[in-house]
């Protein structure tokens, strides 16, 4: 069931077109990833969906209605992670909070037992008497997490969350995703790291203000390379080397031929895009039988390769 | 070598910072506008619209009708206009007053019905100016007013040489008393006459006619008509007095016969006994400064407490402290919050811009309220105010209403500004018109319109009348202050609720 829908969306600021076409479906549960680099409309995008902001065309539905028109009901079923620290560096970790939960109505019975579950739940509880100033930046974001689901929402939209932060703490951060995922919550992350697609259930590329290609990061790597990648090394000459090539276009494209040379010995390398590689794999070899195979692997691409790929003009995979 | 390389670098590295910080305020033109524009702005309004002039003051004239008080001010009714304006005349002295509480009028002036009687009684006749001011520094128009009127009337009704010259009548008057004393003496004897005691006292007496006749010359110049007639007539035989004595004193020196001396002895004599009883018919019993002074002006501050300097301030100082702290901490509120992505974070959630507002009014309110009630405390217990009762009521409201109207102010302002900083120098601006334009320095009838338009949106010009009526005389709020500070109130509140709407969408 879809709980995020866009459909034709557009939006203006003046003349300024910041996002075009845009078609987007977010099923309930599941972690949406919307990847693109700085100023490819992700921050707009999720102040649509938001309500901040309406729509210059086109629809878009967050729990089949318009968030622009969403009452204190359906606001109160939202939580929203903004990418900069927005709470009081002069208050308490725990005061923060308690100032967020009291937006969200929560009771003070209840608001107490939601503050500590929440800063457990990010490993804050210890720190829950210290000036937000002085707690660290990954203790921010972590601290901004906790603020964005002390009210227990529904959809969690998340703006660029691991944005600035080491590699440590953007794992971490996308493990508390996905156990938010787990307990049945949508979560909307904007990211402009294309390789934490892959703690995506679902993503978007967005570029530009266009959605180049949104689906599962396999569906996605499928799109980008036309299906599955197999990466093998041949040795002997050239010639021959190339004589093989030539019979595997039979079982699938083969491109980015490269001619090396190791110890003085010739060396081909090459990659072959096939529908599936299981099923491709014994063909493969029987085609190479007599070829110097020096390595051959399936090869599952980068989503750096896949973005980059999709977001080239023409995915003509034989260039 | 080292030291001159250390300080070129030293120089290029101050030289970095200082181009810098030149390049940034070149580039915040709203910034320098605002530091230099606006204090000089309020200056320059403040010097074209200040004109230093104590208006007239208005007053109601309470008298007799028909009276010897109701002529003596009619025909002296110019003077008591040069010295105010006469919005009324009436013989009640309890209207009079009620136009006094209501404040049509400055002044309330009650002339006795018969101050010439009171005069002749030896009594000085006095005339009661009452009126209502606190301020001891421009609250004296009434005061200065009366106080020229009754200077002008004693100018007008008997000028100082009447009193000195009749001093001198007088004092001739008993000269005159000693020398008819030795002339029936030289009467008895004709040979005495040539004596040289004689020649002496004619000589002496002499020169105390002349003498007499000079004063009142002089007094009959200034003395009103029937004084002056009555002056005249003593003139008259002071003339004659010198002429029978001039024949005398020819006589003395030429041996004339005893009996025709005789003769014109008996005529001085006559002459002089006549001018001793018209000059003692001058009132003995009143004094000469009664006559320099015959009014006397009794100034009625009808105000419950009339306080130093200091204590005027206070409730100014008050007035402007919270308007100040409100109006800053509100106009930090709005615009902290768009700065820092924090209104982004509140308009997901369930909170409305409504909820948002009045939660931010209320802190203010409780904070500059708990703050300033201290200090206000402190105010009234160190500089020994005597307020109790209605007084500390109508403070409270007071100090309640301009809080809210500054916060609602501030409000406006946050949801104008885009900076911070810029809040905070506009707020400083507002302290310094509040200074010269909310009545605080200078009373605001001395503020010119259109500057004057200025003086209404300042919440302080409500509260330092309000809290001066609380503080100094126990009294209630004024409906125009509870108006003026309402509607400051609604307006900023309703164009802030709006504004924010607007900012939304």
């Amino acid at each position: 069931m879809a709980v995020i829908e866009t459909r034709n969306l557009a939006r203006r600021f003046g003349r300024n077109k910041v996002l075009t076409d845009v078609n987007l479906s977010v099923e309930k549960g599941e972690i949406f990833g919307l990847i693109g680099p700085s100023g490819s409309g992700k921050s707009t995008l999720i102040r649509i969906l938001t309500g901040h902001f309406e729509p210059s065309e086109g629809e878009v539905r967050v729990f089949d209605q318009s968030p622009a028109k969403f009452g204190p009901a359906e606001r109160r079923r939202l939580g929203f992670m903004p990418q900069g620290f927005i709470l009081y560096p002069q208050l308490s970790v725990r005061r923060n909070l308690s100032f967020v939960a009291g937006l969200y109505g929560l009771g003070l019975f209840k608001r107490r037992r939601r503050i500590r579950e929440v800063l457990q739940y990010v490993e804050l509880w210890d720190a829950r008497w210290r000036k937000a100033a002085k707690i660290s930046g990954g203790m921010q974001k972590r601290l901004q997490l906790a603020a964005a689901m002390v009210h227990e929402p529904d959809i969690l939209f998340i703006d660029e969350p691991t944005a600035n932060l080491d590699p440590i703490l953007r794992h971490k951060l996308w493990d508390q995703f996905e156990h938010l995922r787990d307990e049945g919550r949508t979560l909307f992350v904007t990211t402009q790291y294309v390789d934490e697609a892959e703690r995506c259930d679902r993503v978007g590329l967005l570029s530009g203000g266009t959605i180049l290609a949104s689906g599962t990061p396999d569906e996605l790597r499928r799109k980008a390379f036309g299906g599955e990648l197999i990466q093998f090394t041949l040795g002997g000459n050239v010639g021959d080397a190339g004589s093989f090539l030539a019979a595997l276009e039979s079982v699938g494209h083969v491109y980015e031929v490269r001619r090396d040379a190791q110890n003085g010995k010739p060396l081909t390398r090459a990659r072959l895009v096939v529908e599936d590689a299981d099923t491709a794999l014994p063909e493969i070899f029987e085609i190479l039988e007599g070829a110097e195979v020096l390595s051959a692997d399936v090869h599952t691409p980068s989503f750096e390769e896949v973005f980059i790929r999709l977001e080239e003009p023409d995915q003509d995979s034989g260039s | 070598m080292k030291l001159a390389g250390a300080s070129t670098g030293s120089w290029l590295r101050i030289r970095a910072v200082a181009s810098k910080e030149l390049g940034m305020l070149v580039r915040q033109p709203r910034l320098i506008l605002l530091l230099l524009v606006g204090p000089v702005l309020i200056m320059v309004i403040f010097a074209l619209s200040f004109h230093f002039q104590i208006s007239t003051p208005s007053v109601a004239v309470v008298v007799k009708p028909h009276s010897q008080g109701a002529k003596l001010f009619e025909r002296f009714r110019g003077r008591f206009r040069s010295q105010a304006k006469i919005q009324a005349v009436t013989g009640s002295e309890a209207s009079a007053e009620n136009l006094l509480q209501s404040g049509r009028v400055d002044g309330v002036v009650l002339i006795p019905p018969d101050p010439l009687s009171e005069i002749k009684n030896g009594h000085r006749a006095t005339i009661t100016v009452r009126y209502r001011s606190i301020n001891p520094l421009y609250g004296t128009a009434v005061p200065n007013g009366a106080d020229g009127l009754v200077r002008e009337l004693n100018q007008a009704i008997v000028k100082k040489l009447i009193a000195r010259e009749l001093k001198a009548v007088r004092s001739e008057h008993q000269t005159l008393e000693k020398l008819n004393g030795r002339l029936d003496q030289i009467k008895g004897t004709a040979g005495a006459l040539s004596s040289p005691q004689a020649r002496q006292t004619t000589a002496t007496l002499d020169n105390n006619l002349s003498s007499l006749e000079n004063s009142l010359n002089a007094v009959q110049k200034y003395a009103p008509d029937g004084l002056g007639n009555r002056i005249s007539g003593i003139l008259g035989r002071v003339k004659k007095a010198r002429k029978l004595l001039d024949d005398i004193r020819s006589a003395q020196n030429s041996g004339v016969k005893g009996i025709e001396k005789q003769a014109g002895v008996l005529k001085l004599d006559n002459e002089l006994q006549a001018l001793q009883k018209e000059t003692g018919a001058i009132p003995k019993n009143v004094s000469a400064s009664l006559l320099v002074n015959p009014f006397r002006l009794n100034l009625e501050n009808l105000v419950r407490f009339q306080p130093t300097v200091v204590q005027f301030y206070a409730p100014g100082v008050l007035s402007l402290l919270i308007q100040h702290m409100a109006l800053s901490l509100a106009s930090l509120a709005i615009v902290r919050e768009y700065l820092s992505g924090a209104q982004e974070f509140f308009e997901v959630s369930p909170l409305g811009n409504g909820e948002l507002l009045v939660g931010k009014f209320l802190a203010y309110l409780i904070a500059t309220l708990a703050a300033n009630a201290a200090v206000a405390a402190a105010l009234i217990w160190y500089l020994h105010i005597p307020i109790n009762g209605v007084g500390l009521e109508s403070l409270a409201v007071a100090m309640v209403l301009v809080s809210v109207a500054s916060i609602g102010l501030g409000l406006l302002l946050s949801t104008l500004v885009r900076r911070e900083l810029q809040a905070v120098q506009i707020s400083m601006l507002i302290l310094i018109a509040s200074v010269f334009f909310a009545g605080f320095l200078f009373p605001l009838y001395l503020t010119k319109e259109p500057a004057r338009g200025l003086s209404y949106i300042l919440p302080s010009t409500y509260g330092i009348q309000a809290m001066q009526d609380a503080m100094l005389q126990n009294g209630w709020l004024s409906s125009g202050n509870f108006l003026g500070l309402a509607l400051i109130t609604v307006v900023s509140l309703g164009l802030t609720r709006l504004l924010i709407g607007r900012k939304r969408a």
